[in-house]
């Protein structure tokens, strides 16, 4: 039977298509509302032509005053609608960083929805090494920045297992021994190189759970640490 | 004496025959201007349709925009018309 599988990849493409058509949906419906603004504003000639109107309906404006209040009436309007024309920038430009705070306020809105993602993985994953640096002159390897104070073999053993790792390789324990021992892997035993693992897992094992879950405080005595709310008993 | 007031009567009546007056509103655009005016038309043109056309061409050239016509008649305008028509009385 086939199975549905949703990699991680795969559900991290699909949010990405959906951050990137909802941005270009806000993006497009604030451009038609700016369009929108921008053509329904009445425009210069607006109040001249209101006013031509009510020259033509009306017949008996025809006296000399009569037309002069209205000319006088045209031009207020116009002086009104170059004032209308200054607003319209200004509305516009308010327009224009409001849907910018508000497309960053998504944006950022549905990163932060990714990293808490990210971070609920990584709790439950445990330890998430980010950077590992091994110290072969002083036997020390840093995880992340947690320090562990390795033998020398266990420092050789991690050393090979880092390299072949960087290479992309495999290792079999006899490879392990070969490439430490520095004979063919032919003459190797297997069970060699699975000890030195062993050795290396055990040292660094001790190590880590005694800085991540057993702690020893100094001269009080040993506690977990973790928080007392996670724990439970079945 | 007769014969004047005949002469003149002949006068006055080939004067109105002559002529046909159509008074019209009409507009400048940027900024917007507006008259009023009266015009002498040949009284071939004498209907609201022959007279509007001929309105418009005569305008034209001046920069106006005839809006409407409001009255056409072989009268002569009266003194109220002419005081309003001001200087666009028979000007174009």
């Amino acid at each position: 039977m086939l199975v549905k599988i949703s990699s991680a990849t795969e559900s991290r493409k699909v949010t990405r298509w959906v951050i990137a058509a909802g941005l270009s949906g806000i993006i497009g419906l604030l451009a038609l509302t700016g369009a929108w603004l921008l053509w329904t504003l009445p425009d210069a000639n607006a109040f001249n032509t209101r006013v031509e109107k009510i020259f033509v309906e009306n017949d008996s404006f025809t006296s000399k005053g009569e037309i002069k209040i209205l000319e006088i009436l045209a031009q207020s309007g116009t002086a009104f609608s170059d004032a209308l024309a200054s607003y319209r920038m200004v509305i516009f430009v308010l327009m224009l960083m409001a849907a910018a705070l508000l497309l960053a306020a998504l944006a950022f809105l549905s990163l932060l929805l990714l990293l808490n993602r990210r971070m609920i993985n990584i709790e439950a994953s445990g330890i998430q090494v980010s950077s590992m640096l091994i110290s072969r002159a002083e036997n020390l390897v840093i995880l992340n920045n947690m320090e562990f104070q390795l033998t020398q073999a266990a420092i050789e053993t991690l050393s090979v297992l880092a390299e072949a790792r960087m290479d992309g390789d495999m290792l079999s324990g006899a490879e392990l021994e070969a490439v430490i021992a520095g004979k063919p892997a032919a003459d190797c035993d297997e069970s060699a190189g699975a000890t030195r693992v062993k050795r290396l897992r055990d040292s660094l094992g001790n190590q880590m759970v005694s800085a991540l879950l057993i702690k020893n405080v100094a001269r009080r005595g040993y506690v977990l640490a973790i928080d007392k709310d996670v724990i439970e008993m079945i | 004496m007769k014969y004047l007031i005949l002469i003149y009567a002949v006068f006055i009546s080939s004067v109105a025959d002559a002529a046909c007056y159509a008074s019209y509103k009409a507009k400048r655009d940027d900024p917007l201007k507006l008259h009023y005016g009266v015009m002498q038309l040949p009284d071939q043109q004498c209907t609201p349709k022959a007279a509007t056309q001929a309105l418009a061409l005569r305008l034209l050239p001046h920069g106006w925009i005839l809006l409407n016509l409001l009255t056409v008649s072989l009268n002569i305008p009266t003194p109220t018309q002419k005081e309003n028509a001001g200087e666009n009385f028979l000007r174009y």
